[in-house]
């Protein structure tokens, strides 16, 4: 039967094979990439996704361990928006050279929000869990 | 920074003479829940648990809720 414990699984997976094909990505890029300018831009946005995907990778540990309404998980959840937002910005640049990289750009800044919508949700939902458990 | 309304649950209890543990187990909480409101670590306490508390130590609320004025900080 399909449940709550196999679905967070489920995403830990998904959240490692991205990582890992990241990772291969970005070992193999030079290999068949000769293109100075695409193997730059890549890297830069290496690092702020790599970081981000490392973010989503320790909150779903935290979230699987039940560890859901806590400081640390609002910090990783502010480290993955930050990157969206650095990555945003290196394609914005990037736009210059290949406009279609415009739509990456939205797309990841969109994202970026999203995830900071969704901090600002937890924060508040924090400070609820915090008065209802010190509600004697 | 915290509550200025301060419990006086252990000043009751010495009246009374009855100790916390016995008080949790008359009004049906936990003892940690019970020592979060001696310690004015509470961020609120609930009609129920101040009536179960006052009916416990036969007293009105405000023998166990005190406000005391925050100093002010400039």
């Amino acid at each position: 039967m399909w449940n709550h414990s196999k679905s967070l699984l489920l995403t830990a997976v998904w959240i490692r094979v991205a990582l890992l094909a990241w990772i291969i990505i970005a070992v193999a890029l030079p290999f068949w990439q000769q293109s100075r300018a695409v193997l730059v831009l890549f890297y830069f946005i290496f690092l702020p996704m790599l970081l981000a995907l490392y973010g989503l990778d320790r909150l779903l540990q935290r979230l699987r361990r039940g560890q859901v309404f806590s400081a640390e998980n609002l910090a990783l959840l502010r480290l993955v928006s930050w990157m969206c937002f650095f990555a945003a910005v290196f394609l914005l640049v990037a736009a210059c050279l290949w406009p279609v990289l415009i739509l990456g750009a939205g797309g990841v800044g969109f994202l970026g929000l999203f995830v900071r919508v969704v901090k600002n949700l937890l924060a508040e939902a924090i400070v609820l869990k915090d008065e209802n458990d010190l509600t004697i | 920074m915290g509550v200025p309304i301060v419990v006086n649950l252990d000043v009751m209890l010495a009246k009374r003479k009855m100790s916390s543990g016995q008080l949790a187990e008359r009004i049906g909480i936990t003892p940690a829940n019970l020592s979060i409101l001696k310690n004015n670590k509470a961020k609120a306490i609930r009609f129920s648990t101040l009536e179960q508390i006052c009916k416990a130590l036969d007293c009105q609320p405000a023998d166990l809720l005190v406000y005391e004025e925050e100093e002010e900080h400039d």
